[in-house]
This record gives C-alpha cells, sequence and structure tokens, in this order.
C-alpha cells in the first residue's frame, strides 16, 4: 500500500485523499458519504482508515498541560450546578490553595523581601503579605502535617533564615472562631505565636520569627476547647539558622492571615 | 544545608546549591495547587472515574475534572491563545464529557483522546466563530514543545507520547507539517488550506494525505525518518 493507493481494489486510489480527510475529520457533504459508504465495504481502506486516526488523533499528545486560572474548578462546579456539598469540596480545596499558591510563589521567586503586595482573594478579603516571607539561598525550609487524631488537617512550613517565618494552612471543616498558634521548644519552652481566625474550619496564617527562638519540636493551633491540630518536627527545626536580624528573641512578627 | 521534612518521614538533607531542589521537594507538600492534573498512582483508573460520573458521584467528576483540566486548558490556550477564551472553551468540554461519561465508549479510544477531542472540536467551532487563525501553525507545534507555563513535572509526565508525535512531525516536510496542523487543529477543509496558503486544490489535497501517511508511518515504526 502507498500514498496514492490505500486499499487493493482498483477503485480505491481514488479515495486516498478522502480517507485521509476523513481521519483528520475535516470531510464533509457528499465527499463524507462516499468515502464511508466505500469505507465500509472495503476492508483494507477500513484498516487503513483506523490506523490513520490515529495516527491523527496522536497530535493531541502534544497539549501543553498549563495550569487553569485560578477558581476554573469553582467555576466550572458553578456551571455544573454540582450540589451544595460538592461545591464545598471545591470551595475548601481551592481556599486551601490561594495561602499555598503565595507560599509556593515567594518560595519560587526566593528573594528576601519578597515584596509586599496585596492579595485579593474572594472579593471581599484582602491580606497583605509581609516582605520578609521570601527565602534565600542557605536557609532552610521544614514542613510537616498538622494533624488531629490521625488525620491531616493542614501543611505547616518554617523557614529559617535572615528572616524566618512560619506558615500554615488548615482546613478541620468545622471550627469558626479564633485559633491560636503556640509552639513547644526542644527546651521545653511554650512559646505562642499569635492568634487567626478560622473560618468553617478555614484558615491559613503566617508569621514572622525573629531569630534566637531555638529550635521548634511541636507547633500546635489551639482553641478555647483545646488543641485543634498539631505538628511534631522529629528533629526540632531551626528558627535562626543564617544570618543575623534585628530581633528581640520574643516571637510577635508581622503576621498574614486567610480564611 | 537545606533540611527538608518530608511527608514520607524522613529527613533529607540537601547543599545550598540544590536549593531549587529543597524548594522543589517542599512544595509538594506544602501546595496542593502545584498537584499536576495526573492520575496518582493507585488511584481510580479514567474509565473507572467515568463510571463512577455517569452513577452522579460528583467527587469523581471533579477528580477527573483536576485530572484532564491542565492538558484542556493548554490545547484550547494554544490554539486561542487567549486565556479567558480558553477557559470558557475548556470548562465547556470538561462539562461535556462529565455529561456525556455514561455514553463513553472504551472500545472506541482511549479517555485521553476522547476528552481532548471535545476540546478540540470546542475550540475550533470557537476559532470558526471568530474567522481568525490567532495563532500560527508553525507556532501551535512550537507552544506544545516550549510553553513557559508547562511544569518540569508536567512536562516529563507528558514528554513520551508528545516527544515521539513531535519528532515524527519533525520528519514531515514543512508544508506538509503546517497543512496537518491546519486541518487537524484548526478544522480547515482542503479547501480552505488551498486559499490560506495560496496552492491548488489537489496540491493542498496531497500535502494532508502525504503528510498523514507519513506520520502514521513514522508512528507505526517508530522509527524517525527525514
Amino acid at each position: 500500500m502507498n500514498d496514492n493507493d490505500a486499499g487493493s481494489r482498483p477503485e480505491c486510489g481514488r479515495y486516498a485523499d478522502g480517507l485521509a480527510e476523513l481521519a483528520l475529520g475535516i470531510l464533509m457533504g457528499r465527499e463524507r458519504a462516499l468515502v464511508l459508504a466505500h469505507v465500509e465495504g472495503c476492508p483494507d481502506c477500513h484498516a487503513e482508515m483506523e490506523q490513520l486516526s490515529l495516527a491523527a488523533d496522536s497530535l493531541l499528545e502534544m497539549a501543553p498541560d498549563v495550569e487553569p486560572p485560578l477558581g476554573f474548578e469553582v467555576r466550572l462546579m458553578e456551571r455544573f450546578g454540582a450540589r451544595p456539598a460538592a461545591q464545598r469540596h471545591v470551595r475548601r480545596q481551592w481556599r486551601l490553595r490561594q495561602p499555598s499558591l503565595v507560599l509556593a510563589s515567594l518560595l519560587m521567586f526566593g528573594a528576601v523581601g519578597a515584596g509586599a503586595g496585596w492579595l485579593a482573594w474572594g472579593g471581599q478579603h484582602q491580606t497583605v503579605v509581609p516582605a520578609a516571607f521570601g527565602t534565600a539561598p542557605g536557609g532552610q525550609i521544614e514542613t510537616e502535617s498538622l494533624v488531629a487524631g490521625g488525620r491531616e488537617l493542614g501543611k505547616i512550613v518554617v523557614y529559617s533564615g535572615r528572616t524566618s517565618w512560619l506558615f500554615m494552612s488548615l482546613d478541620d471543616g468545622s471550627w469558626s472562631g479564633k485559633a491560636n498558634c503556640q509552639v513547644r521548644l526542644v527546651d521545653g519552652k511554650t512559646v505562642p505565636l499569635g492568634t487567626f481566625w478560622l473560618e468553617h474550619g478555614y484558615g491559613a496564617w503566617g508569621v514572622t520569627l525573629p531569630p534566637g527562638t531555638g529550635r521548634i519540636q511541636t507547633a500546635s493551633v489551639v482553641t478555647d476547647q483545646g488543641v485543634l491540630a498539631s505538628a511534631h518536627f522529629p528533629s526540632g527545626t531551626m528558627t535562626s539558622a543564617v544570618g543575623t536580624t534585628t530581633g528581640q528573641g520574643v516571637i510577635s512578627g508581622p503576621s498574614w492571615m486567610t480564611h | 544545608m537545606a533540611r527538608v521534612a518530608s511527608l514520607d518521614g524522613g529527613d533529607k538533607v540537601l547543599g545550598t546549591r540544590n536549593w531549587g531542589k529543597a524548594i522543589r521537594a517542599a512544595l509538594p507538600a506544602v501546595s496542593l495547587v502545584m498537584r499536576r492534573t495526573r492520575a496518582v498512582e493507585g488511584g481510580p483508573s479514567d474509565e473507572a472515574l467515568l463510571a463512577s460520573m455517569a452513577q452522579g458521584d460528583e467527587r469523581a467528576g471533579l477528580e477527573f475534572v483536576r485530572r484532564y483540566q491542565g492538558r484542556v486548558f493548554g490545547l484550547a490556550m494554544s490554539m486561542l491563545g487567549d486565556p479567558g477564551h480558553a477557559e470558557d472553551v475548556a470548562q465547556e468540554a470538561l462539562l461535556r464529557a462529565w455529561r456525556h461519561a455514561p455514553i463513553y465508549d472504551a472500545r472506541r479510544g482511549a479517555v485521553s483522546t476522547w476528552v481532548l477531542t471535545i476540546a478540540r472540536n470546542l475550540t475550533i467551532d470557537a476559532l470558526r466563530m471568530r474567522r481568525t487563525i490567532p495563532t500560527d501553525p508553525d507556532d501551535l507545534i512550537g507552544l506544545g514543545l516550549a510553553s513557559n507555563e508547562v511544569s518540569p513535572d508536567a512536562a516529563a509526565v507528558s514528554s513520551e507520547g508528545a516527544r515521539g508525535v513531535r519528532l515524527a512531525l519533525a520528519g514531515l516536510r514543512a508544508e506538509q507539517r503546517r497543512a496537518l496542523v491546519l486541518a487537524y487543529f484548526y478544522g480547515m477543509s482542503a479547501a480552505e488550506i488551498s486559499e490560506a496558503e495560496s496552492i491548488p486544490l489537489g496540491t493542498a489535497k496531497t500535502r494532508i494525505r502525504a503528510g498523514l501517511t507519513r506520520l502514521r508511518e513514522t508512528m507505526t515504526s517508530g522509527g524517525i525518518e527525514r
């Protein structure tokens, strides 16, 4: 079989162009009907067309994988008319992504003082990203899960560098109200870091950490009903590993919150 | 030294020169947004997801969307060149796939081909409504090759199949390659290609046929011919 003769029958050559166009989906009208009729009765051309269709569809492999715009899933679920529970699940996931996106961006660009900026979120909330939430070569990042009862409720990241910081995102799915973040150091000392708010269990929060704090062994999120979730750093994470800063030894830096 | 407490419980110690590596290692743990839309190992197959979607399982639908939204959006974006328009098309494609999950027939091809074909057809419809070709065919091929929005892990996942196709395309004559792209990605008929390229209709048909036949031969043999 060659380019000019798709099948073995004498008339097959007349359909060679049509087979390719049919496989590419660009054959219309009477031409399409004629080629289809021939393919129906010619096993060779039928097989040829299937092979050509596979080759044509292989072009889809070139489709690049591009991250859709933020909120894509939320808008999609709304268009689909998904039940509230499913939409809530998407929103929860989406909300968790927002602080993570900010953090990821800061990590990716990795410059100390990555630049303060306003992040509009949800059309209602505006949160400021402190300039200190950046990273620099030589710093350390440690990531742990915030867990409760064996269930992972969020993530916590501690960056130790010229300006150290702690960032967490949490989703326990229920609690609304004030939550406190505190850490227990390797030397046994417990230090409160600050307060933030959870809305229906969602929240993300960060704080800059002055140097000299020591190693963090456990970080906890505490409400007036007790410990909501905690993360354990097996080897004790450093909070002032590199360089010198002007911290006062008491953890109370600018904080960043969204929920 | 950068130390990364990984989710698998083991600390990883990395030199400062590997800072980028440390960040990339930390990101998956802290950022859902960096998670790509591929099937996770041990997760349900595409077919299983579609079967669950057909039963009204919205969580399965959401997983399906997350698995394919990147490629569907990427395809539309490559062809349209406009993020807003591409999102509309990508959403419509995924919605149709979701709604038509009950009639998906595995014997007719892979799920990925099915979904991306829906997206391609919708994008062609959108292009026809706009009556323009915003992306030059040669650029379209280039987009798939070197989109700067493609994450390294996604590129790694998709590179195997894509690399073979691109190499096969590279083995075609330039005019054959253009004809194929215009036909497949822009839905242009032989007559429309003839007009767009200012060539006789017979020449356009020959380019289409010769290009596709050679692509098939190259893909089938697994070899690259020049």
